[in-house]
């Protein structure tokens, strides 16, 4: 018996060590920069972080340091400095996978209505006000609901039907998100659509009730209040301070670091800017430290990219990307910097990519931009091997208009198809789809009219030098061209009024990571600026371009996964058959040039707005060795 | 002469208004406004329109109302409130944006502008003087080599010199550390290093104009029958020189102060993208490329302003300079 109990009570004792163990766990001790600890007005780390801090625990993250600047250049552009310390409800792996990130995850229902996203207890805003599911409730409720962000609701949190989801407070760190129909993709369309799901409540309530009630006035100055900048008028305001927050001082944020408020270092439009670390942030890395390792980053702003070229030569920048022609003098240059290479997301070059508007408001060029034997003619006119060459001295090879490896949809086929070069066929080609040779050496239409392709792109684009090396081979098969470079602004401006013809080098290239995440560059009328769709929607679409709308309507409305993986394999392939875009060379992949006193930057990746181009670096967990 | 001044200063009003309206239909005259701009930039970033969203900017910015409508409510802010609009680009009041950069702009200006004229009239003189001779040759060579030269184009020229050389590069007034600390005076040489690319840049264009119009005026004012009456009853050099020819001389000299009056309010504009200096030019050349037509309307209208007050005060001063000029007034 007293065998048998002093056994029970080893049991007890070692169940109670067992049952303490999480506890003590959690009892892990958080270090924090010195940087904060100096400051003395912080209090504990431990106070700061969650219960639960992420880990950034990347296999190739090593434990760094704290202290020192990140140097940048910029142009002053809004996400420039945005994307890379972003922070949303989910994120991207450098897989494709949505992971939990601000959210500590999600449980959905059986028909994938309701939603349930659970936070981090004991989160907090970077001014240290508790970060809580209000936020994120009130952000929807109020801020999208009223469009007072200028965005409204985003295409995530409609159903199949339209209508906006109704999201709920379930206690301090739950949200339900609930649709009237299933919506499968939820959490993938929150990741690229909308991103945070978030607001300082405690910042923005009031100011946004003024807005509600029509108190215009009175929330102009709540705005100046906030951040010290005076709009014009409500409207500005609530876009630029609810989407653009980062881009404002005294906006408290979820990010790794936030726009100082101090003069003369608080204005993106200014000569110098910073973003100091966040003293409230929430993620640690596996030895327990808070992140960011690194103290501020510094942003110099300056007019060009040979500009930005130059302060990363001379060491005054750490970090920059830079187009393949820049390698060899960086690499020549006495400051030790590295190059790290990432994938694209673009079908091919976005440089050699020509766009033919397929809804021009031309009765001869429209039948012949949606003939497929036209297009075909025209990629097949181009030697790729030798126009590859001499386009990027041999640093990229030609092909087609097509995913990237690894891309769902790619195929070697698609990626080579119509790549052959043979000017005899063009010709046949250009004589099936209608055209006539004149007199002159050069195509006519049937009737006699004269065809000159007028390719159009925006000026400085290096559109002009394409052009060059592509105009000799069209001018060959018999195709007579003319070319004009302009102001962006302008070309933008013909697109939407439909006056463009074709286009070199486009401001949207086609392509994308995924055409279910984000149609925009790959189905008419998803977006503004797209140059082989123009103004092309689905009430103007015809045949496959039609299909192709009709598809991606079908893709929204349905839930399982591997029949919505079946209807986007389908809207590629309508791609690969019709080849509405030509492109000459294959993606010239991203670079990008670091310092190399930069620790913890990720050797492969993929660039893509999706992943918030160079977000997938995760800039927190960079730190500086000398 | 204060009748004069006073009948000049009534003209400006109905001259300004028609330069306002010729600057504001000027920049109205390219197609697309600055939401298309503002559009397109976004989309390069990623970030894509509806044309409903685009059609609620244009209505929110203003833009939907024809260009005489918008010309009326801005002269209306200006005349009535001092009010000179809104920038689309920085977000904020014109003249804010304005003011943000005018010190500088104005410091580095007058530099320029007093190195411009403390180089060319000395040397001017020196080559009236010296006519023919190997300085006269060496001086003017070097005079034409910076008018020669495309501003721009020196600047890359000496940056990438001093990058060879120090392997730092030059760009803009202020470093970093004078950036994030503000100015100390340890910083002082650095800058005064780094203020001497724009000066020698953009100083060194304008000075070949100056000293070949002093050298040509100080030559014929030499050859006149006064001169020559001075010397003969026995002045010294430097007082013909600098007493009766110089004044004379420098007519010409003084009447091209017009201009520059607007030049040191908006600076250089290509050099000082090449150089990345934080002065007005660039600002204005940002605002006509994003069709940030308040911004960049404000920038043209004060630029015509000084353009007339700056002939004004020439005039002022040529009839000081010269009695022949005061005389004709009166006469």
């Amino acid at each position: 018996m007293r065998t048998y109990r002093k056994g029970m009570s080893l049991l007890l004792a070692l169940i109670l060590c067992l049952g303490l163990l999480p506890a003590m766990a959690e009892e892990k001790a958080y270090t924090e920069a010195p940087f904060l600890t100096a400051q003395g007005v912080y209090g504990d780390v431990k106070d700061r972080l969650p219960l639960e801090p992420m880990v950034e625990d990347a296999a190739y993250l090593t434990v760094g340091t704290y202290g020192g600047e990140l140097h940048r250049s910029a142009g002053g552009g809004n996400w420039d400095a945005g994307k890379p310390i972003e922070e949303g409800l989910f994120r991207f792996t450098a897989e494709g996978a949505v992971e939990p990130n601000v959210a500590k995850g999600f449980a959905v229902n059986e028909d994938a209505t309701v939603y349930t996203v659970y936070l981090r207890e004991g989160m907090k805003w970077s001014d240290g006000e508790p970060f809580t599911a209000e936020d994120c409730v009130w952000f929807f409720n109020v801020v999208c609901l009223n469009n007072i962000d200028g965005k409204g609701v985003r295409n995530c949190h409609k159903d199949a039907n339209g209508n906006p989801a109704v999201v709920e407070k379930v206690d301090d760190y739950t949200f339900t998100v609930t649709f009237g129909t299933p919506k499968v993709d939820f959490i993938e369309a929150l990741t690229v659509d909308l991103k945070w799901h978030f607001a300082p409540k405690h910042i923005f309530e009031e100011l946004a009730q003024c807005v509600i009630d029509g108190k215009n006035d009175e929330a102009l100055a709540l705005g100046k209040e906030i951040c010290g900048t005076e709009f014009s008028d409500v409207g500005k305001m609530g876009k630029e301070m609810l989407y653009y927050f980062w881009n404002y001082p005294g906006i408290p944020t979820l990010n790794p670091f936030v726009l100082s408020t101090e003069p003369g270092k608080n204005s993106i439009k200014g000569e110098y800017y910073e973003y100091v670390r966040n003293p409230y942030y929430w993620k640690v890395d596996t030895a327990g430290q808070q992140l960011p390792y690194i103290d501020k980053i510094c942003y110099l702003t300056v007019a060009n990219v040979d500009q930005q070229l130059m302060l990363l030569l001379d060491g005054t920048v750490d970090y920059q990307t830079v187009g393949m022609e820049s390698i060899p003098t960086i690499l020549e240059s006495e400051t030790a910097i590295n190059i790290y290479e990432w994938s694209g997301s673009t079908w091919g070059d976005p440089g050699t990519q020509l766009h033919f508007n397929l809804f021009v408001d031309d009765d001869h060029l429209r039948p012949l931009f949606n003939n497929p034997d036209f297009r075909h003619g025209m990629s097949i006119c181009v030697d790729r091997e030798e126009f590859a060459a001499l386009y990027s001295d041999g640093w990229l090879e030609g092909s087609q208009a097509a995913p990237q490896p690894g891309a769902l949809g790619y195929s070697e086929e698609w990626a080579s198809k119509w790549t052959e070069y043979d000017v005899a066929k063009a010709r046949e080609l250009f004589e099936a789809a209608g055209l006539v040779m004149g007199a002159d050496g050069f195509y006519d239409f049937a009737d006699g009219t004269d065809f000159v392709l007028n390719i159009v792109a925006v000026a400085d684009s290096g559109a002009a030098e394409t052009y060059k090396i592509l105009e000799p081979y069209f001018r060959a098969a018999g195709i007579k061209c003319t070319f004009k470079d302009y102001d962006r602004s302008n070309i933008d401006n013909d697109m939407m009024s439909n006056a463009i013809q074709c286009t070199l080098f486009p401001v949207t290239p086609i392509g994308d990571i995924s055409i279910v995440l984000k149609p925009n560059s790959m189905v008419p009328g998803y977006a503004t600026n797209v140059a082989w769709y123009g103004t092309m929607n689905e009430d103007t679409a015809e045949g496959d371009l039609k299909k192709l709308i009709e598809l991606k309507h079908q893709l929204d409305a349905t839930a399982d996964p591997d029949a919505r993986t079946e209807i986007a394999l389908q809207m590629l392939k309508l791609h690969e058959d019709n080849m509405w875009t030509l492109c000459y060379v294959e993606a010239s992949p991203t670079y990008h040039a670091v310092n190399a006193r930069i620790h913890n930057f990720p050797e492969t990746g993929v660039w893509s707005d999706i992943y918030r181009d160079m977000g997938l670096a995760h800039c927190q967990c960079w730190y500086i060795a000398e | 002469m204060l009748k004069y001044v006073g009948k000049r200063v009534l003209l400006f009003i109905p001259t300004l208004l028609i330069i306002s309206i010729l600057i504001f239909f000027i920049i109205q005259l390219p197609p697309g406004d600055y939401v298309t701009s503002y559009v397109a930039a976004m989309a390069a970033e990623g970030e894509i329109f509806t044309p409903e969203q685009i059609e609620g900017l244009r209505a929110q910015f203003g833009l939907d109302d024809p260009w005489y409508v918008q010309y009326f409510n801005w002269m209306k802010g200006i005349i009535t409130r001092g009010d000179f609009g809104y920038s689309f680009e920085y977000g904020r009041g014109v003249w804010s944006v304005i003011m943000d950069r005018l010190y500088l702009t104005l410091a580095v200006s007058f530099i320029i502008l007093v190195f411009q004229y403390v180089v060319s009239l000395p040397i001017g003189i020196f080559c009236a003087n010296h006519q023919y001779s190997v300085g006269d040759y060496a001086l003017s060579f070097i005079g034409f080599i910076g008018t020669a030269t495309p501003n721009f184009l020196l600047a890359i020229i000496i940056m990438y010199i001093i990058y060879i050389r120090t392997g730092n590069v030059y760009l803009g007034l202020f470093s970093t550390e004078m950036l994030q600390n503000g100015m100390r005076w340890e910083y002082v040489p650095e800058f005064l290093g780094r203020c001497l690319i724009p000066i020698l840049v953009i100083g060194t264009s304008g000075t070949c104009g100056i000293i070949r119009t002093v050298r040509a005026q100080m030559l014929d004012e030499q050859a006149r029958q006064y001169t020559l009456t001075a010397r003969a009853k026995g002045c010294s050099e430097a007082v013909i020189t600098y007493k009766y020819c110089l004044r004379a001389a420098l007519n010409p000299v003084v009447s091209g102060l017009a201009g520059s009056l607007r030049t040191i309010f908006s600076g250089s504009t290509v050099s000082a993208i090449v150089m990345n200096l934080a002065i007005q030019g660039p600002v204005l050349l940002a605002a006509l490329k994003s069709q940030d037509m308040y911004l960049a309307g404000t920038i043209v209208l004060i630029q015509a302003v000084l353009v007339l007050v700056g002939t004004l005060l020439s005039d002022i001063a040529l009839a000081w300079l010269d009695p022949r000029i005061r005389f004709s007034e009166r006469g």
